[in-house]
C-alpha cells in the first residue's frame, strides 16, 4: 500500500473512525512489517494525546485540581469511618469474648499498652491505621458500612422538624440498584416547567425524573434544567433550593454537608451545624462556609457570588484560599480580578462608575505650556469642571475614540448619563453618534449595545440620558464614537446597583 | 522549579491539602499530558493522572528532592500506565482485532521503553509546550480549535471552508512539524 494511503488510513484509525476489515488489515501488516513507519505513527499518537490532554488541562485545571482535594477528603473520611466502625466491632468482640478491654494507662512516667493476645488481624488494623496502609480495611469497612447504614435506616426514628411522609426511594433509569450511600434529604417540592424536555433530574447511575418525597443520598446529582426544586435535609430545618438551569451534587465530608454547585444558582436557609462540621456550598472558584444562616449562592463560569440574608458566612476563593467575612446584609463575589471583599447589597441605584479605574483610546494633551491632560479619570471623577478628551485632530487623529469604566464587579445596569464638557468649547462632534457598549471582558470584546446617540448633538453642557434593559449583569461599559471624530465628555454616569446573586438578577 | 513549590511541598508533607491542590494546580498539565500520550481514552487517562496525586500524596513523605517533583509524579504515571495498559492489551487479546491488539501492545513497548522515561518525556512535553507557541498562524489557529476548543475537524472544515479530510492532514502535518521542533530543542537542550 502507499504511503499516502496509509497515512490516511492512520488519520482515520486516531480520529477514532471505524475501518473495515481490509483497511485494518492492511494498516496492521504495514506497522508490522515497517518498524520506521510504527514508530512514526506511535510518535503521532503521542503527539495527539498529548495536545488532547493540554487542551482538556487548559480548560479545566482548576477543576481537576479540586477533584484531587475532593478525594482526598474523601478517602481521608472513609478512613476515619473505617477506623470508627472497627472500633465498635472491636469493643463488641471483646464483650463477648468476655477478654478485659484494652486498656491505655500511665505509670511512673511509662506507656502502658494491653491488647487480648489473640487478634493478629487487629493488629494489623491497628498498624495500617497508624501508618497507612488503609487499602485493606475499605473492603471490611464497606461491608460494615453497608450494615450499619442498613441498621440506621430501619432504626432512625422519622424527623420531628420536617414532619414529611417517608421519602420515596429511587430507581435509576438504568435500573441498577440504589448504591450504599447515606440519605441525605428528601425532595420537598418540584417546579415543573411546561416543556417536557426540561424537566429536572436526578443523577444516579443513570438519569431519573425527581418527584416530591424522593430520597435524595450522598453523592446524587441533581439539574434543575427549567424547573426549581427544593430539599430538606434529614432530621434538621435544612432546606436549599436549586433555580432554574441549576446543576449541583449533594455530598458529606466527614460529616459535614456540601453542596457542590456546578452552574447556577441556590439559595438556602441553613439551620445551626454540628461544631467543627460547617456546611458547605462549592463551585469550581469559590466555598461558602455556614454554620447557620440563610443566603444564595450562585456559580458562574467566571465568577462565584455569595449573599447573606440573617448570619453570617466565610467565602473562601479557591484559587489564593483568600477569605471574606460576609455577614448579613452584605454580599461578595469571588472571581478573577475581583477585590474579594464584602461590599453592602445596595438597595437604591447608584452611580457605579464613580471614581473606579478608568481606560481611554487616546488622552488629549496640549503642549508643554499648557499643562492640560484631559486624562480618563476625569470623566468620572465626580466633578463636571473636569473633563476627559481624546486626541485632538490637530495634533494627532484618533479615528477609533472610546472610553472606559471598569465596574469593579458585574453590575445591574439601569441607565447612562454623559455629562457635555462646561466651559465655552462647543464641540458638537462630541456630543453625537456614540454608543454605549457593555462587557464583561476589560478589552471590551463580546459586548452588548446598552444604548446608542444618533444624528443631531445633544445640548451644549448638556446632559444625555438613555435607560437600559439588560438581563444580565456586566462589569465594563464602553463608550465608542463611532464617527471619526473628536470625542470627550466631562462626566459619564453609570446608573445601577452591583449584582449581588439571587433575586438581586436584572 | 516554581520558587513556592518547595514551600507548597513541605507543606503538604506537613498535611497541609490546599498546598497540595497548589502543587496539583501546577503539575496537571505535565502529568496528564504524559499520560494522554499513551492512553488513548481521555477519561482513562485523566482518572490515571488522579491516582498520579493521590498516590503521590499518600507518599509525600518519602519524596527527597533529589528529582524535581514533576519527574517524581511522572514515575507513578508511567507505573500507572503501564499497569493500565497491560492490562487493556490482555483484554483486546481477548475481544478485538489484529490492529487493535497489536496497538496495544506497541504502546507497552513504547512506554516501556528509554523514550518514556519520566526525564525524557518531561523535557519533550515542555519542549511541545514551547513548539506550540511558534506555530505559523493558520496552523496555530486549527491546532487551537481541534485541541483547545474541542471542536471536531468537520466543525473547523466548516469554519474555513474546507473538507474534514483536508484538516486531519493538516493536523498531521502539524504533529509531524511539532515533533520535529521538539526534536530539535531537545537536541539543542541535550547538545
Amino acid at each position: 500500500m502507499e504511503r499516502e494511503a496509509l497515512d490516511a488510513l492512520w488519520q482515520r484509525c486516531l480520529a477514532g473512525e471505524q475501518l473495515t476489515p481490509d483497511e485494518e488489515a492492511a494498516l496492521a501488516e504495514a506497522l508490522r512489517a515497517d518498524p520506521q513507519l510504527r514508530a512514526e505513527f506511535l510518535r503521532d499518537e503521542q503527539t495527539d494525546g498529548a495536545l488532547s490532554a493540554l487542551g482538556r488541562s487548559a480548560a479545566d485545571g482548576e477543576r481537576f485540581a479540586q477533584r484531587s482535594l475532593d478525594c482526598l477528603a474523601a478517602e481521608r473520611d472513609s478512613v476515619q469511618f473505617a477506623a470508627r466502625v472497627q472500633g465498635k466491632v472491636e469493643a463488641e468482640q471483646r464483650e463477648q469474648a468476655g477478654r478485659p478491654a484494652v486498656v491505655e494507662g500511665r505509670s511512673s512516667g511509662t506507656s502502658k499498652r494491653i491488647r487480648p493476645a489473640s487478634s493478629r488481624r487487629q493488629r494489623r488494623v491497628h498498624r495500617r491505621r497508624a501508618g497507612g496502609g488503609y487499602r485493606g480495611v475499605l473492603p471490611l469497612a464497606a461491608c460494615l458500612a453497608i450494615s450499619v447504614v442498613a441498621y440506621l435506616a430501619f432504626t432512625r426514628p422519622s424527623s420531628p422538624a420536617t414532619n414529611v411522609p417517608p421519602p420515596v426511594p429511587v430507581v435509576a433509569s438504568n435500573g441498577s440498584s440504589t448504591p450504599p450511600t447515606i440519605a441525605v434529604a428528601t425532595i420537598e417540592s418540584v417546579e415543573l416547567p411546561a416543556a417536557q424536555d426540561a424537566l429536572p433530574v436526578l443523577v444516579r447511575g443513570g438519569k431519573a425524573e425527581v418527584a416530591t418525597r424522593q430520597e435524595l443520598r450522598e453523592s446524587d446529582r441533581l439539574e434543575t434544567r427549567g424547573g426549581a426544586i427544593r430539599l430538606r435535609y434529614l432530621n434538621e430545618n435544612t432546606t436549599v433550593q436549586l433555580k432554574s438551569g441549576t446543576a449541583a451534587r449533594l455530598e458529606l465530608a466527614d460529616g459535614a454537608k456540601r453542596v457542590c454547585v456546578e452552574q447556577g444558582v441556590v439559595s438556602a436557609s441553613v439551620a445551626k451545624q454540628p461544631d467543627g462540621k460547617p456546611m458547605r456550598f462549592v463551585s469550581a472558584l469559590a466555598e461558602a462556609t455556614v454554620l447557620g444562616t440563610e443566603l444564595s449562592f450562585d456559580a458562574a463560569p467566571d465568577a462565584a457570588w455569595l449573599e447573606v440574608r440573617t448570619g453570617c458566612v466565610g467565602l473562601t476563593r479557591l484559587a489564593d484560599r483568600q477569605s471574606v467575612q460576609v455577614v448579613a446584609g452584605q454580599f461578595a463575589v469571588a472571581g478573577r480580578g475581583i477585590d474579594l471583599v464584602a461590599r453592602a447589597v445596595s438597595k437604591e441605584p447608584v452611580n457605579l462608575a464613580l471614581g473606579q479605574p478608568a481606560t481611554a483610546s487616546s488622552v488629549f494633551e496640549v503642549p508643554e505650556n499648557h499643562p492640560i491632560r484631559h486624562t480618563p479619570d476625569r470623566a468620572n471623577d465626580g466633578e463636571v469642571t473636569t473633563t476627559w478628551g481624546s486626541y485632538d485632530g490637530h495634533i494627532r487623529p484618533d479615528f477609533n475614540a472610546w472610553w472606559q469604566v471598569d465596574l469593579g464587579l458585574p453590575c445591574s445596569i439601569r441607565r447612562i448619563e454623559i455629562v457635555s464638557r462646561q466651559d465655552e468649547y462647543n464641540q458638537h462632534e462630541a456630543r453625537a453618534n456614540f454608543e454605549v457598549r457593555a462587557s464583561n471582558r476589560a478589552d471590551g470584546a463580546e459586548y452588548v449595545v446598552l444604548a446608542r446617540h444618533q444624528g443631531a448633538p445633544f445640548a451644549q453642557r448638556g446632559t444625555w440620558s438613555a435607560a437600559v434593559s439588560t438581563d444580565r449583569p456586566f462589569r465594563f461599559v464602553r463608550i465608542v464614537q463611532m464617527k471619526a471624530n473628536y470625542f470627550g465628555f466631562a462626566e459619564a454616569r453609570v446608573i445601577g446597583r452591583p449584582w449581588s446573586g439571587l433575586g438581586e438578577r436584572p | 522549579m516554581n520558587p513556592e513549590e518547595s514551600q507548597w511541598i513541605q507543606q503538604a508533607r506537613d498535611g497541609s491539602t490546599e498546598a497540595f491542590g497548589r502543587l496539583v494546580l501546577l503539575h496537571q498539565s505535565h502529568v496528564r499530558a504524559y499520560l494522554g500520550s499513551f492512553i488513548r481514552n481521555a477519561e482513562v487517562a485523566d482518572d490515571l493522572a488522579q491516582d498520579v496525586f493521590l498516590n503521590a500524596y499518600r507518599s509525600l513523605k518519602t519524596y527527597q528532592g533529589d528529582a524535581p517533583l514533576r519527574i517524581w509524579l511522572f514515575g507513578f504515571a508511567r507505573n500507572l500506565a503501564l499497569n493500565h495498559l497491560r492490562r487493556d492489551a490482555r483484554r483486546l487479546a481477548r475481544e478485538s482485532g489484529r490492529l487493535a491488539q497489536d496497538l496495544a501492545r506497541f504502546r507497552v513497548d513504547e512506554l516501556e521503553s528509554a523514550a518514556a522515561e519520566p526525564v525524557a518525556r518531561e523535557s519533550e512535553l515542555t519542549a511541545l509546550r514551547e513548539c506550540i507557541e511558534g506555530l505559523p498562524k493558520e496552523s496555530a489557529r486549527v491546532v487551537k480549535a481541534f485541541y483547545f476548543e474541542s471542536r471536531s475537524a468537520v466543525e473547523i472544515a466548516e469554519a474555513l471552508g474546507r473538507t474534514a479530510n483536508t484538516i486531519r492532514l493538516l493536523l498531521f502535518r502539524v504533529r509531524k512539524g511539532l515533533r520535529q521542533c521538539v526534536e530539535a530543542r531537545t537536541a539543542s537542550a541535550g547538545s
